[in-house]
Parts: structure tokens; C-alpha cells; sequence
């Protein structure tokens, strides 16, 4: 508050078509998807149309953010509007992560052993065991996953890609620029390699007999690291962002919130559920 | 420092583009508090419309104007064009308005990020009515016919494209919620002018931090629940399907997770400005300050961990219905509090009864049937006569329509003329008060005994039983929505040909947004003031 | 206040008639808001008079709560609690509402109040009246509410012991199936209401939307567990004088009890949003003395066996045509509507449907996948369309699968024999 601001004036920026251009997009990608899921119209063109629109958006107003910053708009008070606002946003992000996590939760601890255990006598699902890992009673066969493969491999590498996070900001906060940028650089790798390697794991779970329909192993599998390598590919395209400012000189240790923001999203948002899928999921 | 300092002012004094592009390009919170307003106002008399239908249907037993699966639509969207295009944006339309001024800070703290989450509401009202209008044109077969809150997954799952199109819209309202709430967190925190500490703070600046922190919590396990059932309607996906290890009732779990808080999102903003008006026409300070913000924060807390008392009847284990009616119960303490804080707001005040004044005693006098009716329904042996009944019904119109909207009233009479710069009639203000009053419990008294008479709810056409209170009802709800039109016309003059409004506009308003001249200047506080 | 009757004389009529009635005149704002201030507070008398003789009344009248007659332990108990608690709130309601009254007719300006300045209660004594009300809502929230509704949930739930018989109840869009799984009888229960009554045509019954074709029969005076499960979305089975209601949720089970008390007849209703047709899923329970149930059983196991026999015996074509006409018309209709049109977009037609104008049996004699035969004795599952084999028996489904392979303008000219689709099963 007071204490930190380095002027009374606040930067209100002016007005922004870069906003509703997001919005319009996103309703005609919307209806695009919409109308392509029920075979009303192929769809593709409202699809691929809105995407654009979305990034036309999305890039435009970083770029005005990037700009504004490099020209000096802000300073510790504004700064400081970005961070809480990041803090709130990854809360949210939690929140949504921990759903799908605690509807995984739920499976294993509430419904396969109901499932399991009606009165003997009328029970639905005679014969059913209910013992993770299943997928349910009528679900496919198929192999259960093992820990100690890929995905053991993955969560060293994503907790890797935090620790270069950490040196490269330590980099930037000791003004040793060159290890800021082979921080970040190793954690985009780090990053893209776990990608690929989930690749691998799916197709390895396919040849195990586990797609998306394979009860609530496959259904659970899928969504969570489906989801999880999302917010991944959106933290990789965040980090090569930053590395192309790094070249371009950007960043100071005094002005560094969008460096610190993506280390923040991608610690909470991609490491941490990350090695939370790995424990509940795979491991235990 | 001095070139940057030329280039804000320069950004802030330019002049706004004209015409409608103004409006979609703008990031001034009076703005956008404007648009949140009206956007609210105009969606609360389209979801009023839609249920006038419904009421005409229940007028009398015998199908007459809809086919049931009409009514299933109706409904439906009438509850969410309610919730999440009427109420919620038009506490938001306030707290953009408000917040800035009552804090003293020059905007929101995140401008463009306003505009995003204002700009995304038409569009996901959008996606709520395209699929009703398409029925019309043979394509599809209409909006969702599910419930606000899609009680039931299977079913769920057989819907048509209405469903998909909900789906969308809830991604996109949570969208502008979550961004809406992150940045009303933000302007809070960061934004005060000096000398505001936090409990210094307007009690509805208070609630709406809370509502925020509540938003961002709840929101996204809504959007998680729209994800699984999307996947599992078209991506083969088993999270609810029991044959393949999934559970009907998990959708249920996530979404009162999420929408038990909702209600007390609707209502904490209202809550945080009755002590306002009630203060101001007692002219007396708020009572109990601290008392309220600790029992806002106490709700916020309750509100989490009750969800389940909305599915009493799916057949949880006896722990668990145990648990969730005693903590249920537990929110009455908290809410008792601000009752009685309101009580000690007005005793011994020097009392006037303008427009504002009757809107937020009778938003108290309603809240207190609402909220009471909720104490005895979690109670879980009851609770099986009162479930889906129209019990329900007319419960939550008792904290819906008289908390929220008797609320959203009272702070728009409230602050109009702060808005306008103009005074609106006083005597059709206390009329239009009259009229509501009237008609809304003859419209929703007599639900609540066709409930306890074995009413459901969601049913299209009804045993003859219960043709006398529902008669009375439909009667009852038509001169409610005739009564808004009164309102309609009161704005519109107000706007046009009200007498000049003074800064300080009530006698007895006190607060920052009464120290600026009725309209308040596009910018304000560009200098933070200093607050004692 | 005197009117000032040059308004009268050249304002319009409404003006003319407020101002006679109302003393309300447009020239004169003052004196009209000290008129309106007048009628407004008669206006508050009257609605608080109206309102407390109202919860008045309601506090000690108990028929005018008007549930319906409660008939089993758990009804009379939760019906019980339930007026005790809503003479509680009730109360509450008036205390509460009684001192605001007080405070906005005594604390006005107009009577020449003067503000105060607390913000908080001040003395020892002050605070003690600030804390007891809520004192006294814990009390009433857990002890004088809490504990009788624990004794009644523990009741509700206590659904296994000393159960002396079982009824399952299978929900599907928009029927019931019952079933004595000891007595080995089963059958569907679907409204009887016409459409014609519903549609304004014909006058309505005195039991409209209220009537089924197959009521469930219950004994008195016995512990009746009921196990509920569905076979297509949520349903919840509810009859208020029983003071139960449980989702029948599909892939699990629920259960419940009843004990009724007093023979007669009951009725209720689906009570879970399932669908169009929600609304027309009553439910009727004749409750019956212990002798004329066994009688009924009787009766009912000699309809099956005759039916067992049935399904061992060769039909011929008229047979199964006549029975498949009627059970189409009972349980089909709902959706595919009369002359097999269907609803485009929800249901399909069945006139002219690739499956069911598809082969029926494969060379083995087997069904073939989403076949007709396979479509109707196994559904589609997370469609409206349930597998019938569950609730329909083997004559039945031979019937209504020729009478569809061979009506609405179909022209298959084969059929099935009841023997087939038992082997099928
Ligand atoms: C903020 C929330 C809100 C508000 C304000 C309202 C307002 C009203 N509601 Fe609503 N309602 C809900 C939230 C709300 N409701 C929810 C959440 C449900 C549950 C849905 C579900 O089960 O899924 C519901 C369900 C619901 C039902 C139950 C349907 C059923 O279960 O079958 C009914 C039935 O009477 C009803 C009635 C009304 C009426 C008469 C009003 C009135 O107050 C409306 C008054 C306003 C107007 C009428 C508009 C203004 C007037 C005009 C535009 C002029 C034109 C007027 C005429 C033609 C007369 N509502
Ligand atoms: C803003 C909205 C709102 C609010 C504030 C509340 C408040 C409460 N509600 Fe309600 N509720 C809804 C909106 C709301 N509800 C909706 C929309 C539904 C239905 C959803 C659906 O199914 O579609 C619902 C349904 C609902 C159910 C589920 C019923 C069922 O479907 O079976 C339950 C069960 O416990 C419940 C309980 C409560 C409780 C305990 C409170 C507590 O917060 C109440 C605490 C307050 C008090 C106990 C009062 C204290 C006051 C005094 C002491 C004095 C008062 C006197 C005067 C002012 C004169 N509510
Ligand atoms: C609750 C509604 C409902 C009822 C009752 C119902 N059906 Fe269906 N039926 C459907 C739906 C929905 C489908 C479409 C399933 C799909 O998506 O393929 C369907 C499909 C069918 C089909 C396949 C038609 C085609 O061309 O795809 C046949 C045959 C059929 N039903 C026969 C019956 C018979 C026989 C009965 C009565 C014993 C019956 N149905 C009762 C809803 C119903
Ligand atoms: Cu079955 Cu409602
Ligand atoms: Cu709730």
C-alpha cells in the first residue's frame, strides 16, 4: 500500500479493443465446438475462426502489456496489482485442479467400494470386487499402469524444471544474466521433454488396453493428465515467451513481475499437481 | 519517473472514443459499472418474462400453453438468466461503480480485465438463448430443460444441444466471475487510498471482498463439473456412469459445492450495503462493524463445508446426513449476527422512510422468512417432505427475490441519484415498494403451503389439490412483474427530468462517494484522498 | 390535511380520484408526502397486524399446516417436528420482527427523535442482551431442535431391522417397476391419467395426474424395506403420508422403510426433475390388511405362472399383434408417440426405422448387436431408450416386437415367439 508506492499516480490504461475481440472469439469458438460435438454443422471453420480471434486477442493485449512495461508504466504499485492478482488466479486454478483430483479421490474411496458392497442378496454388480486399480464393474479389461516407468521419470523431470526455475530467477536477482536465460531455457526443455514423454505413456496405455472409455481408470487417467499437459503447453508457450524478452534484454531485477508470475504458474499450476497426479494416481 | 508520470496523464485525459465503441472498448469502472447494471436490469425482466410464461401454465391443472418439455426450458433458463445474468451482475455493476470511490483509488486495479469479464456476459447469454430460439427453427430440440444447477446427471446426459450450449455458457460466466472477483481482491487490497486501513473499510467494500474470495474458490469447481459432464456426454468419458465405476451423485457433490456458496455469493453484496442505508436514513453510524465483518468472513467459511444439505434425500450414509445438518444449522449464528446488527442500526436512530429506506426494511423483513424457512430444512427426516417441493421453492424466492433483488432495489433507489446526478419520484418509488410487497408474498405464500401439501416442484401441470394456491400464485406473480414496470418508468424519468441532485444526496449518507458531486467527474481520486 | 381543491377542479379524472380517495394531489409535494407518509404507516399497521395474525393463526391451528395425514411412525414423527419447528421459527419471526416494528414506529424523525451515536453495546448489561439471543438460538438449534431431529434421522434410517418384507421399486422414464423379490412377482406402474384430461378435452378426474394403473400393494401394520434403484436417470420415490423420499439413483441402491398404519390409499409423485415427463409419474400405494395381501399374492403368483406357461406355449400372429398393440400403447407411446412417428430430435420414429425394419435374429439364432430384438431388450444405454428385458416379460417382448415389425406402415411380416426371447436372455 502506501508504503510501497513510488508515486501517486496509478496507470489506468486506456481503452482496449483487445478485450472484446478475446470475447468474440471465444463465442464463436464456443459455437464452433458446440455445433461440431452434435454433427449439427461441420464447425471446423467457427472453430479454427475463433482460435485465431482468441490469439489475434491474446497476443495483442500481452504485447501491449509487454510494451507498457518496457516503457515504464509501471512501477512497485502496479507491480504489486499483477502479483495479488496472480496469487488469486493460481487459487483459482487450485481449486479447479483439486476437483478433478478429489473426483478421483471420491471414486477410490466412496464409490467402488459401494459399488462393491451392496446387500448380497440384490446387489447390481454381483462378482464385483472394487479394489483400485478397476475400472468400474462392466468396465473393459485392460493392464494397469506402473509408477516406476515414465511416470516416475516425468515427476523427477517437472521437479527438475522448478529447480531451473529457481536458478534462473536467482540468476536474475544476482544480475548474472546468463543464467537467468539457460534457467529458463532448461526448464522450457525440461518442460517439452515431459510433454513428449506423456506422449509415450499414452500410447503405451493404449497398447495396455486403456483409452479414454475404460471405466474410471481410463476416464480418470486421461482427464487428469489431459488436463494437467494442458496448463503445461500454456506454461511452456508462457516460459518461450519469456526467453524470446530475456534476448531481447527485458527484465531487470527490479522489474521482473512477468518472470516471477510464470515461476509462480508454474510451480503451483504445473509442478505441484503434476507430482500430486504422480503420487495419487500412479503411485498409491 | 517524470516521463511516465506525463504519459498517465496523458492516457487518462484523453478523450473516450464516442458511440458504442466507447462502450466495448472502455476501462473506466464507472463505465463498466454502468454496463454491469444495465446489462443486469435488462436480463432480470427477460428472466421474469420467461417465468410469467411458466406462471400462466400453472394458472390452472391441464397443459394450456406449453408442452412439458417447454416448461423444463423455461424454467430452467429463467433461474440462470436470474442468478447469473440478473443478480450477479448487477452486485457487480455495483461494486465496479462503488468500490473505486469508497476506497478512493482513481480505478479497478486490473482496467482491461474489467472490460474482459463485463464483455463476455452478452456473449454467454448468448449461448444460453441460441439453442431456445433454434427449437423454432426445427434445429435441435431447445435450451436446456435441466434445472439451474442440472440436478440430475443421467439425465444430463440424454439432453440435447441445449446442454452443450450451457456448458459453454457456464465455462465462459465463470470466466468473467473469477476474472471479475480477482480483480475486485486486487483494487481491494492494493488500491485504498492512504489512511484506509482494511477495518476501516465500507462494510460493502467488506462484503465484496469476501464474495470475491468466495467466487474464486467456487467458480472453477463448476467449470470442472461442466468439463466432466462434457466428456462424459461426448468423449466417452465414465465419471458419472455406475457401470463403468462412476457415480450420478458426484456431479451432485461438485456442483453444491459450488452452488451452495453461490447463494451466499448472490446475497453477501446485499448484505454489505443494507447496514449503508439503513445507517443513513437512522442517521446514525453502522452498528456492530467489526461484528459484521467477522461474521461475513464466518459465513464465507460455513458456506463451504454445508453442500450436501441439498441432496439429503440422495441417500448418504447417516454419518454424513448428520453432519451436514448440524453444521447447516451453524449458519444461523453467524447470520443471526447481521440481523441483529441491522436491528441496532436503526434503534433509537432518527428514522425517514425514503424509497431506499422501505426497500432495505423490507429486504429485512423478507430475508427473515427466507432465512428462517432455511433453518428447519436440513434437518434431514423433515427434510424428506420438503425436498424438491415447492417448500424449496418458495424458500429460496424469500431469500432470492426478497433478499437479493428487495436489495439490489433499495441500493439502486440508493444510489441512483448518485449515478444520475438526478432525483427520481419519490412517491412512485414508495408505490412501486407497495405494489412489490404485495404481490411477491401473495405470489410466493402460497407456494410454501402447496409445498407442505405434497407439492414437486419442476412439474408442468399439477393434481388437482393444489389448483387454489397456485391460482393465487400465477395471480400474484403477474402483478409482481406488472409492478416492475413501474420501476422501469421510474428510471427512465429519473434520467431524463429528475430535479438536480445534490453531492451529498441523503441527508444522512455518509462515505467517500458522497463527498464527490452527484454525477461524480469520469475520473476520480486520480490523487488519492487522505482518509482520517 | 385539507385537499386543495383547485386541483380537483381542472386535473384529470386519475387526479380527481386520488385526490378524493387518497388526499393525494399533485400541486401541493409536501402535503402529499405527509399523506402519503400517513397512509403508508396505516398501510405498515395493516400489513403487520395481517402478517402476525396470520403466523398467529398458524401457530395454533395445526390442520391449516396441511400435510397430508401421516400413516407410518416415521411421518408422524418428522410431521411432527416439522410443525414444532415452524411454530419455532414462527415465533422467532414475530420476537424479532415485533422490536423492529417497535424501533421504526418509535425512532422516527418525524416524532422528533434524536440519533444516537453507539456503535456497540456499551454497558455490562448491554452486552449481555446482545449475547443472549444467541444463546438462545444454539439452544434452539441443537437441543430443542437438534435432538428430536437426530432421534428422527436415526428413525428414517434404521431401515434393515426387523424388516419383514422387501420391495424393490425400479425407476425408469416414466414409470415405476415393483417388485416382490421373495414372492417372485413383478410388474410396471404408469399413470392413468387420459391424455384428454390433460389436454383440456374431457373433464378431469377427481384423482387427476394422481392415478396409476397397477398400484403397489402394501400389508399394514408391517415393516416394509424398500430397496430403489433406477435404470435410466435420477428419480425419487415420494408419498408425503409416508413421510419418506429417496432417488432411485441407476447402478445403485437405496433403500427405505415404511410401516403403514392405516389401510387406504396413497398417493404420490416422482419428486426428481427426470424429463419431459415428470410431471406424469404418480404413484399410488393401496395399503391393505395382512389377509387380503396374501390373498392378492395369491391371485398375482397364479397371473405368473400363467405367464410362465404362456411364454413355454406357441402364439400365433393375431395373439402377439393384440398384446403388442396394448403394451405398446401403454408403455411405448410415452416416447414414440401413437403411430410409431416418434419426436424428431428426441425420440425416433419407429415407422420406417432402419432397425426396426432390420433383420431380426443373426444365422445362430442370436441377437445382433443394436439389432431391433438387442435394442428393445437391452436399450441404448445414456439414452432415454432402457433395456425393456428388465421390466417386460418374455410374451410381452415377443409381442410388442412383432406388433412394431409389422404396424405403422412396417412390413417385416415375421415375428418371435416368447421361447426365443427367454433362450435370449
Ligand atoms: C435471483 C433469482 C430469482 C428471481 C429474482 C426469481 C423471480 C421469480 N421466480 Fe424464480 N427461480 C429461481 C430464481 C429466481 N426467481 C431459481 C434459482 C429457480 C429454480 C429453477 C430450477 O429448479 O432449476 C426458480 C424457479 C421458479 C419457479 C419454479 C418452477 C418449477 O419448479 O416448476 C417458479 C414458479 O412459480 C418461479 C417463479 C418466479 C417468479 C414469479 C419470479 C418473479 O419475482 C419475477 C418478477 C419479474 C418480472 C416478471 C419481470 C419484470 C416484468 C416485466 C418484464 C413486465 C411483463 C410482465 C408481465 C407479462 C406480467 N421461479
Ligand atoms: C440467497 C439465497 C439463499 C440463502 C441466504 C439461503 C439460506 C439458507 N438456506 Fe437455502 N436455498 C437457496 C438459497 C438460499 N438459502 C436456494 C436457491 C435453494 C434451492 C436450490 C435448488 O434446489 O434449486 C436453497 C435450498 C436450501 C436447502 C435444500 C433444501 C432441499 O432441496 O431439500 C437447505 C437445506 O438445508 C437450505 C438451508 C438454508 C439455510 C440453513 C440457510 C441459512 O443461511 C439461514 C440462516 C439464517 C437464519 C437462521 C435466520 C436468522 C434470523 C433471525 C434470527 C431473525 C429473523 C427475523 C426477522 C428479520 C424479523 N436451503
Ligand atoms: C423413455 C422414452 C422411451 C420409451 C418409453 C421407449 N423408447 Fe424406444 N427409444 C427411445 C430413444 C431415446 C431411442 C433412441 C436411442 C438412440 O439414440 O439410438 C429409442 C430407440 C428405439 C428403437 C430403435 C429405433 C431406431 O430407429 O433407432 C426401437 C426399436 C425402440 N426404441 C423400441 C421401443 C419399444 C418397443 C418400446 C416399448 C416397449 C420403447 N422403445 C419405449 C426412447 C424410448
Ligand atoms: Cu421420475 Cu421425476
Ligand atoms: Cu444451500
Amino acid at each position: 500500500m502506501s508504503e510501497t508506492r513510488s508515486d501517486s499516480h496509478y496507470y489506468v490504461p486506456p481503452p482496449s479493443h483487445y478485450p472484446v475481440t478475446i470475447n468474440l472469439g471465444l463465442f464463436v469458438l464456443a459455437l464452433g465446438f458446440v455445433l461440431r460435438i452434435n454433427a449439427i454443422a461441420s464447425g471446423v471453420v467457427p472453430i479454427l475462426a475463433g482460435m485465431a480471434v482468441v490469439f489475434y486477442g491474446a497476443f495483442g493485449w500481452l504485447g501491449k502489456i509487454i510494451c507498457e512495461d518496457e516503457s515504464g508504466n509501471y512501477h512497485p504499485w502496479e507491480d504489486r496489482s499483477f502479483r495479488i492478482g496472480m496469487v488469486y488466479f493460481i487459487l483459482s486454478e487450485i481449486a479447479f485442479f483439486a476437483s478433478f483430483l478429489l473426483a478421483l479421490m471420491y471414486v477410490r474411496v466412496f464409490v467402488l467400494p459401494e459399488l462393491a458392497s451392496m446387500d448380497p442378496r440384490y446387489t447390481l454388480w454381483p462378482d464385483f470386487r472394487g479394489t483400485w486399480p478397476s475400472g468400474g464393474p462392466k468396465s473393459q479389461a485392460f493392464t494397469p499402469l506402473n509408477a516406476w516407468g515414465i511416470p516416475a521419470a516425468n515427476a523427477i523431470l517437472i521437479l527438475a524444471s522448478a529447480v531451473s526455475m529457481m536458478w534462473a530467477r536467482k540468476g536474475l536477482s544476482t544480475a548474472n544474466r546468463g543464467q537467468m536465460v539457460a534457467g529458463l531455457a532448461m526448464a522450457l526443455a525440461l518442460g517439452v521433454a515431459f510433454l513428449f514423454q506423456q506422449a509415450m505413456e499414452y500410447r503405451h496405455a493404449a497398447e495396455l488396453g486403456i483409452t479414454l472409455a475404460t471405466g474410471v481408470y481410463g476416464t480418470n487417467f486421461y482427464m487428469l493428465t489431459g488436463m494437467h499437459g494442458a496448463h503445461l503447453l500454456a506454461g511452456i508457450i508462457m516460459l518461450a515467451v519469456l526467453l524470446l524478452r530475456a534476448f531481447h534484454g527485458h527484465f531487470k531485477a527490479e522489474s521482473s513481475v512477468g518472470l516471477e508470475l510464470v515461476a509462480w504458474y508454474w510451480n503451483f499450476v504445473v509442478v505441484i499437481p503434476g507430482l500430486l497426479i504422480f503420487i495419487y494416481f500412479y503411485w498409491l | 519517473m517524470t516521463q511516465a508520470i506525463t504519459a498517465v496523464a496523458h492516457d487518462q485525459h484523453e478523450h473516450p472514443p464516442a458511440g458504442i465503441m466507447r462502450w466495448l472498448t472502455t476501462t473506466n469502472h464507472k463505465d463498466l459499472g454502468i454496463l454491469y447494471m444495465s446489462f443486469g436490469a435488462i436480463m432480470f425482466f427477460i428472466g421474469g418474462v420467461l417465468i410469467m410464461a411458466v406462471r400462466a401454465e400453472l394458472l390452472f391443472p391441464g397443459l394450456q400453453l406449453l408442452s412439458p418439455g417447454m416448461y423444463n426450458q423455461l424454467f430452467t433458463l429463467h433461474a440462470l438468466i436470474m442468478v447469473f445474468g440478473a443478480i450477479m451482475p448487477f452486485a457487480t455493476g455495483l461494486n465496479n461503480y462503488l468500490i473505486p470511490l469508497m476506497i478512493g483509488a482513481p480505478d479497478m486495479a486490473l482496467p482491461r480485465v474489467n472490460n474482459w469479464g463485463f464483455w463476455i456476459l452478452p456473449f454467454a447469454a448468448l449461448l444460453l438463448l441460441i439453442p431456445f430460439f433454434l427449437q423454432f427453427s426445427g434445429i435441435g430440440s431447445g435450451a436446456s430443460g435441466l434445472g439451474w444447477v442440472m440436478h440430475n446427471t443421467s439425465l444430463d446426459l440424454q439432453g440435447g444441444i441445449g446442454v452443450d450450449f450451457a456448458i459453454f455458457a457456464i465455462h465462459l460466466l465463470g470466466l468473467s466471475s473469477i476474472s471479475g472477483a480477482i480483480n475486485v481482491v486486487v483494487t481491494v487490497l492494493n488500491m485504498r487510498a492512504p489512511g484506509m486501513a482494511l477495518m476501516k473499510m465500507p462494510l460493502f467494500v467488506w462484503a465484496w471482498l469476501i464474495t470475491a474470495f468466495m467466487l474464486i474458490l467456487a467458480m472453477p469447481v463448476f467449470s470442472a463439473a461442466a468439463t466432466m459432464l462434457l466428456t462424459d456426454r461426448h468423449f466417452g468419458t465414465h465419471f458419472f456412469d455406475a457401470a463403468n465405476g462412476g457415480d450420478p451423485i458426484l456431479l451432485q457433490h461438485l456442483i453444491w459445492f459450488f452452488g451452495h456458496p453461490e447463494v451466499y455469493i448472490v446475497l453477501l453484496p446485499v448484505w454489505g450495503l443494507i447496514p449503508h442505508i439503513l445507517a443513513t436514513f437512522s442517521r446514525k453510524p453502522v452498528y456492530g462493524y467489526r461484528a459484521q465483518v467477522y461474521a461475513l468472513w464466518a459465513i464465507c467459511f460455513l458456506s463451504f463445508i454445508v453442500w450436501s444439505h441439498h441432496m439429503l434425500t440422495s441417500g448418504l450414509p447417516l454419518a454424513a446426513e448428520v453432519y451436514f445438518m448440524y453444521s447447516t444449522m451453524a449458519i444461523s449464528i453467524p447470520t443471526s449476527v447481521l440481523v441483529f446488527c441491522w436491528l441496532g442500526a436503526i434503534w433509537r436512530g432518527a428514522m425517514t422512510f425514503e424509497t431506499p429506506m422501505l426497500f432495505a426494511l423490507g429486504f429485512v423483513a423478507h430475508f427473515g422468512m427466507g432465512a428462517l424457512t432455511g433453518l428447519i430444512l436440513p434437518d434431514v427426516a423433515v427434510n424428506a417432505q420438503y425436498h424438491n417441493s415447492y417448500v424449496i421453492v418458495s424458500h429460496f424466492h424469500y431469500t432470492f427475490f426478497g433478499g437479493g433483488i428487495f436489495g439490489m432495489l433499495a441500493a439502486l433507489y440508493y444510489w441512483l441519484p448518485k449515478f444520475t446526478g438526478r432525483m427520481f419520484d419519490e412517491k412512485l418509488g414508495r408505490l412501486h415498494f407497495w405494489l412489490t410487497v404485495i404481490s411477491f408474498n401473495m405470489t410466493f405464500i402460497p407456494q410454501w403451503f402447496a409445498g407442505l401439501d405434497g407439492m414437486p416442484r419442476h412439474i408442468a401441470d399439477y393434481a388437482l389439490r393444489f389448483s387454489t394456491m397456485n391460482f393465487i400464485s400465477s395471480v400474484g406473480a403477474f402483478l409482481l412483474g406488472l409492478s416492475q414496470l413501474l420501476l422501469v418508468y421510474i428510471v427512465f424519468k429519473c434520467v431524463r427530468s429528475g430535479p438536480k441532485a445534490t453531492g451529498q444526496v441523503w441527508e444522512g449518507a455518509q462515505g467517500l462517494e458522497f463527498t464527490l458531486p452527484s454525477p461524480p467527474p469520469y475520473h476520480t481520486f486520480e490523487t488519492p484522498p487522505a482518509v482520517k | 390535511m385539507e385537499p386543495d381543491n383547485s386541483a380537483i377542479r381542472d386535473g384529470h379524472a386519475v387526479n380527481k380520484w386520488l385526490a378524493r380517495h387518497f388526499c393525494i394531489n399533485r400541486s401541493d409535494r409536501a402535503a402529499n408526502f405527509r399523506e402519503w407518509g400517513r397512509i403508508e404507516k396505516r398501510l405498515t399497521l395493516l400489513l403487520v397486524t395481517v402478517f402476525s395474525l396470520f403466523a398467529a393463526s398458524l401457530s395454533c391451528a395445526k390442520s391449516i399446516w396441511d400435510f397430508q395425514e401421516p400413516v407410518t411412525p416415521v411421518a408422524r414423527d418428522s410431521i411432527a417436528a416439522s410443525v414444532d419447528f415452524l411454530r419455532i421459527i414462527m415465533g422467532i419471526y414475530v420476537v424479532v420482527f415485533a422490536v423492529f416494528a417497535y424501533s421504526i414506529f418509535k425512532h422516527r424523525k418525524s416524532s422528533g427523535a434524536q440519533p444516537g451515536t453507539f456503535t456497540k453495546p456499551g454497558t455490562r448489561w448491554q452486552w449481555a442482551l446482545a449475547i443472549s439471543p444467541f444463546l438462545l438460538l444454539i439452544y434452539i438449534d441443537y437441543i430443542w431442535m437438534g435432538v428430536p431431529a437426530f432421534h428422527a434421522i436415526a428413525q428414517m434410517e434404521d431401515t434393515r431391522a426387523a424388516a419383514e418384507m422387501v420391495v424393490k421399486v425400479t425407476a425408469s422414464q416414466w414409470k415405476w417397476q415393483y417388485e416382490y423379490p421373495e414372492e417372485n412377482i413383478r410388474f410396471v406402474s404408469t399413470i392413468a391419467t387420459t391424455q384428454g384430461q390433460i389436454h383440456n378435452r374431457e373433464a378431469k378426474g377427481e384423482h387427476y395426474l394422481q392415478e396409476v394403473d397397477n398400484p403397489l400393494i402394501l400389508p399394514t401394520n408391517k415393516k416394509v424395506r424398500i430397496l430403489l434403484t433406477s435404470t435410466d436417470v435420477i428419480h425419487s420415490w415420494w408419498v408425503p403420508s409416508f413421510g419418506v423420499k429417496r432417488d432411485a439413483v441407476p447402478g445403485y441402491l437405496r433403500e427405505m422403510w415404511v410401516n403403514i398404519e392405516k389401510p387406504g390409499t396413497y398417493r404420490g409423485q416422482c419428486a426428481q426433475l427426470c424429463g419431459d415427463g415428470h410431471a406424469f409419474m404418480p404413484i399410488v400405494v393401496e395399503a391393505v390388511a395382512e389377509p387380503q395381501f396374501k390373498e392378492w399374492l395369491a391371485r398375482k403368483k397364479a397371473e405368473g405362472s400363467a405367464a410362465e406357461a404362456a411364454a413355454g406355449k406357441v402364439w400365433s400372429r393375431e395373439e402377439l399383434m393384440a398384446k403388442g398393440n396394448e403394451i405398446y400403447n401403454g408403455v411405448c407411446i410415452a416416447c414414440h408417440q401413437a403411430g410409431g412417428k416418434g419426436v424428431p430430435g428426441a425420440f425416433p420414429a419407429l415407422a420406417g426405422s432402419k432397425i426396426v425394419n432390420g433383420p431380426l435374429l443373426d444365422k445362430n439364432g442370436l441377437l445382433i448387436k443394436d439389432g431391433h430384438l438387442d435394442r428393445v431388450m437391452n436399450g441404448k444405454p445414456g439414452t432415454a431408450m432402457q433395456a425393456f428385458k428388465n421390466t417386460l416379460s418374455d410374451v410381452e417382448i415377443a409381442a410388442i416386437v412383432t406388433y412394431e415389425r409389422n404396424s405403422f406402415g412396417n412390413r417385416m411380416g415375421d415375428m418371435v415367439q416368447p421361447s426365443q426371447v427367454k433362450a435370449l436372455r
